[in-house]
């Protein structure tokens, strides 16, 4: 139903405005967010993996209790390099704005965004081998294509770690039960079991979007090996965010995106109480077929949520139809599920 | 509203555009960033849908002829810890939003601010441009 315009005529405008933002004055213009990479310093301050000494208490059988709910601490730079912190901003915060509202988001220590997220190698970059690099080159320039899409776009699981890359839609409930530790997501309803009786992996051709979790306590941290991924699908992205700024060479982005995995894809984790409200993660990163190193990322990614915080669905593919509309022209909203 | 002042705005907008993410779209296959927009019109509907929320507005354009726009914000788990609520918009409403405009020339645009008609801003993107 169209509202009558006519009483705000003068206040009605539309304005698009092709090309502004570009070399309008024969200057160089960087490239304009969305995984450009900013400047990054020469020399980064050494990667500390920090000592849990906050002791949290016990749970029935014993683990640490780190149970409760979660949410994101917005990433304070980059996966590759640190970001510029913006205007107005102090050092230690982020600087996106997704959480659940900046004076609720947790101090970060002190130098926590100096150095990229990338923490080993030391330059933060991701080491990727010849045949990943020129396939990340592949969907950089075809990432305009369906068939290149982000599977995260496609609403499907994002595996691990991406699932705990921070992002609007990013929340978690830690439960544990006597021999398991069991992480829901807001996003998508994904969910993890993570066993800690040391069983083995599943059979390798058994395969999950989520991976095969097996945890161990290593005195208060959380240690998990995650592997028998599901390699179906050409767009799994193995971090990513944020769709790539056209025009940007794949080596100079910064954001992960475009680096899918094997079948040989594995990860470790570590999830280290800082305090009773903050956890510290750390993921090293395996796939001999598109790294040629091990490669680990850390951050402080949990932050317990404020008191009465209620997880709030984000059922991605309830409404996902306007990819479709908008890349191929083909309209389904009639066959949308709709949400009073 | 003047109009160099609205080009020096929307150029703006680009530079500050910054560490932009999209949690979950494609934004460079859907929308593009050289192609800001600024569009004022009534609210004539509010979809409160996951991955985005989407609210539509008629927009006059240069030539006076009214289109229905349809812009894409944040999910709406992120527009409520931001203080949204569907009741936020209400159709009628004279808003104001600016973003990127859709690549296939339609009417559509990606919201990065959405002014209400009492002038509160709110961001309504997925992630806090710079400011």
């Amino acid at each position: 139903m169209r509202t009558s315009i006519t009483i705000a005529g003068p206040l009605l405008a539309v304005l698009c405005l092709p090309g502004i933002g570009g070399a309008q004055d024969g200057r160089p213009v960087p490239p304009a967010g969305r995984g450009a990479a900013p400047a990054a310093p020469a020399n980064y301050p050494p990667y500390t993996r920090p000592a849990g000494t906050y002791v949290p208490p016990r749970t029935a059988d014993g683990q640490p209790d780190i149970s409760g709910l979660y949410l994101a601490i917005p990433l304070p730079r980059g996966i590759e390099t640190p970001l510029v912190p913006m205007p107005n901003r102090a050092l230690n915060r982020a600087n996106s704005e997704f959480s659940y509202s900046l004076n609720e988001r947790p101090k970060l220590p002190e130098g926590a965004i100096v150095r990229p997220v990338g923490v080993d190698p030391p330059d933060g970059r991701i080491p990727l081998t010849p045949e990943a690099l020129a396939r990340r080159k592949e969907i950089i320039a075809n990432q305009e294509k369906i068939e290149y899409l982000d599977g995260r776009v496609l609403c499907l699981a994002p595996g691990v770690p991406r699932s705990t890359i921070p992002a609007p839609v990013v929340g978690y409930q830690i439960f544990q039960k006597p021999g398991y530790v069991v992480i829901f997501y807001e996003q998508n309803h994904l969910h993890r079991t993570i066993p800690l009786d040391g069983r083995p992996p599943l059979d390798p051709n058994i395969r999950k979007a989520m991976g095969v979790s097996r945890g161990h306590w290593e005195g208060n941290v959380l240690v998990v090996e995650v592997t028998n991924f599901t390699n179906n699908l050409r767009n799994n992205w193995v971090i990513g965010a944020v769709s790539a700024t056209p025009g940007v060479p794949a080596e100079s982005l910064t954001t992960g995106h475009g680096i899918p995995h094997s079948d040989l894809y594995r990860v470790t984790e570590r999830y280290t109480p800082i305090d009773a409200n903050t956890i510290h993660y750390e993921a090293r990163i395996e796939d001999p077929k598109v790294f040629t190193q091990p490669w680990t990322i850390a951050y402080y990614a949990f932050a317990r949520a404020p008191k009465g915080y209620v997880p709030v669905e984000y059922a991605c593919f309830e409404g996902n139809d306007k990819n479709l509309l908008l890349m191929t022209n083909t309209d389904i909203s009639g066959i949308r599920v709709n949400v009073p | 509203m003047n109009m160099k002042r609205a080009i020096a705005m929307a150029g703006l907008g680009v530079m500050l555009f910054t560490a932009s993410a999209g949690a979950h779209h494609a934004f460079s296959a859907e929308f593009d960033q050289d192609k800001p927009v600024m569009l004022e019109g009534a609210l004539t509907k509010a979809d409160w849908t996951n991955p985005h929320a989407w609210i539509y507005i008629d927009v006059k354009g240069p030539d006076g002829k009214v289109l229905n726009w349809s812009i894409e914000m944040g999910p709406p788990s992120a527009l409520l810890r931001r203080g949204w609520k569907k009741s936020s918009m209400k159709v009628g409403a004279i808003i104001k939003v600016d973003g990127f405009a859709a690549k296939n020339g339609k009417e559509f645009a990606n919201a990065t601010n959405v002014t209400l008609p009492d002038g509160t801003k709110i961001f309504a993107g997925t992630e806090e441009p710079g400011k």
